[in-house]
């Protein structure tokens, strides 16, 4: 079990379960965040760039994710300078909610016996 | 009108809505945000007008929420520092110590009644009360951090002097003196007793106003048990008013405004102080000192005032030493009991996760606070 796994006891919202999804894959600019919650989601998922800005902050307070520098003295013009990266609590919150929501299904299949629509 | 004008058009607009956003977020967040919010747009225009058009409509449904969100989420961090500054020993700003000295300062003018007149008195007198008044509110909003505890101090005097201190006269009156000696004893010695007992009891009151306090506030409770002598320090405010209470002396003014300043010194140096017995010192020592100040002045005043009672030789003994049933020093000291009581917390995760309370501080013994 990751060291971190007790720390998000509440469910994650949407936003910040795919945010943290994205960065479990690793560390990644604010756009490419954006891009690849679009993918991983299937295109159900379109994060608005305040929304996107408004999640980072608040996991980025809860010591979820880091915010740093993404190294290169001369970054491309246009592309933000700073790249988050999940912690160790973020990863043990990923995986705590990974949990619930397969507890959350199992009582499901187990009540109805049958997948969900 | 080219997509590509229409996408710098919409990044000028958001631009134009970031600064919406408050200060903090703005400074942290507003250049990556636009530029993010540019490659959006640019990435949208070659998509289409329609693509373009979900960008806009997303962001505006999704940014006025987000604006109030962030502002409530800085102000809830603004009030977290504030409420934990002292317990984490970080620098007060110069207007918060000049919050700490606010009591003292009206104080001090106040005394001055006799020597500034019209609208070079009442003025200023306005504006600090004024002053106070708000650090009152701030300090019961914001779970009184270190700035506010003199004034808020004053405001309890109010509760002490005219609630409590009248229930531990009437109780030593009524369960004592009317049994024993048929009303308040003539007798010197007695008579100071019978203070020593209205400060005995004065004592048990203010403990347990103070154990109500701490059960009402689990942030301050917090604090407290790191660091005891913050309660010290809001109850350091009581020793301010009895300072210059004293109307019917027309001569002592020098004397309230001496004691005054030894009070506004003991807070400096508790500013300052590092260390809790230091701390502790810097409060009691001026505290002490202020009333026996006041006390001599009382004595020495007597003679001058127009309506002494000469056929009354204890009299002027009585005025100097009535100071006895204010505990003002052995108050401070009741912190560190009430500190001692165990507390039914949250555990220390849960607690170090609640929101609503400051950071743990790395040790005990904090810093000096400037």
């Amino acid at each position: 079990m990751p060291s971190g796994e007790s720390v998000s006891p509440n469910p994650l919202s949407e936003p910040a379960f795919f945010i943290l999804l994205s960065l479990a894959a690793g560390p990644r600019h604010g756009y490419a965040v954006l891009k690849d919650v679009e993918e991983v989601s299937g295109g159900r998922v379109t994060l608005s760039v305040s929304t996107l800005y408004t999640t980072l902050g608040r996991l980025q307070e809860q010591g979820l994710i880091e915010r740093s520098d993404d190294g290169q003295e001369d970054p491309a013009p246009g592309l933000p300078r700073k790249v988050y990266r999940l912690t160790s609590h973020g990863q043990g919150a990923l995986s705590a909610e990974a949990k619930r929501l397969r507890a959350l299904l199992a009582a499901y299949r187990q009540r109805l016996g049958e997948e969900p629509a | 009108m080219s997509l590509s004008r229409t996408a710098g058009g919409l990044a000028r607009l958001y631009g134009l809505a970031l600064r919406l956003y408050p200060e903090g977020a703005r400074r942290e967040y507003a250049q990556e945000m636009q530029a993010v919010f540019n490659l959006k747009a640019s990435a949208a225009a070659q998509d289409g007008s329609f693509a373009l058009a979900r960008l806009a409509l997303r962001e505006v449904r999704d940014l006025p929420g987000a604006i109030v969100r962030t502002h409530l989420d800085e102000r809830r961090a603004k009030m977290k520092s504030a409420a934990g500054d002292d317990v984490r020993g970080g620098p007060l700003s110069a207007w918060k110590v000049a919050a700490v000295f606010l009591p003292f300062v009206l104080a001090l003018l106040l005394t001055m009644d006799n020597t500034i007149h019209g609208i070079f008195f009442i003025v200023p007198v306005v504006a600090l009360f004024g002053l106070t008044v708000a650090t009152w509110i701030a300090g019961l909003v914001t779970a009184f951090p270190v700035w506010t505890l003199p004034s808020l101090g004053v405001l309890l005097y109010f509760f002490y002097f005219y609630v409590f201190k009248m229930m531990a006269q009437a109780a030593v009156f009524l369960l004592v003196a009317v049994p024993l000696f048929d009303g308040w004893p003539e007798n010197l010695t007695l008579g100071i007793l019978m203070l020593l007992a209205v400060a005995l009891v004065t004592i048990l009151i203010m403990a347990g106003i103070l154990l109500g306090l701490l059960g009402l506030l689990p942030g301050l409770r917090r604090r407290v048990r790191n660091d005891w002598t913050v309660l010290s320090f809001l109850l350091y405010g009581l020793a301010i008013m009895p300072s210059f209470m004293n109307d019917e002396f027309h001569h002592l003014e020098g004397f309230q405004f001496a004691s005054l300043l030894v009070l506004a010194a003991g807070a400096g140096l508790y500013l300052k102080a590092a260390r809790r017995w230091q701390r502790i010192l810097a409060l009691v020592v001026p505290v002490v000192l202020s009333q026996v100040l006041i006390g001599v002045g009382l004595y020495q005043s007597y003679p001058l005032e127009s309506w002494i009672n000469p056929a009354d030789p204890n009299q002027r003994i009585w005025e100097s030493i009535l100071f006895l049933d204010d505990p003002l020093a052995v108050l401070l000291f009741l912190p560190a009991l009430v500190n001692r009581i165990p507390w039914k917390d949250k555990p220390a995760a849960a607690l170090a996760a609640d929101p609503t309370l400051p950071a743990e501080p790395a040790s005990t013994s904090r810093p000096a606070l400037r």
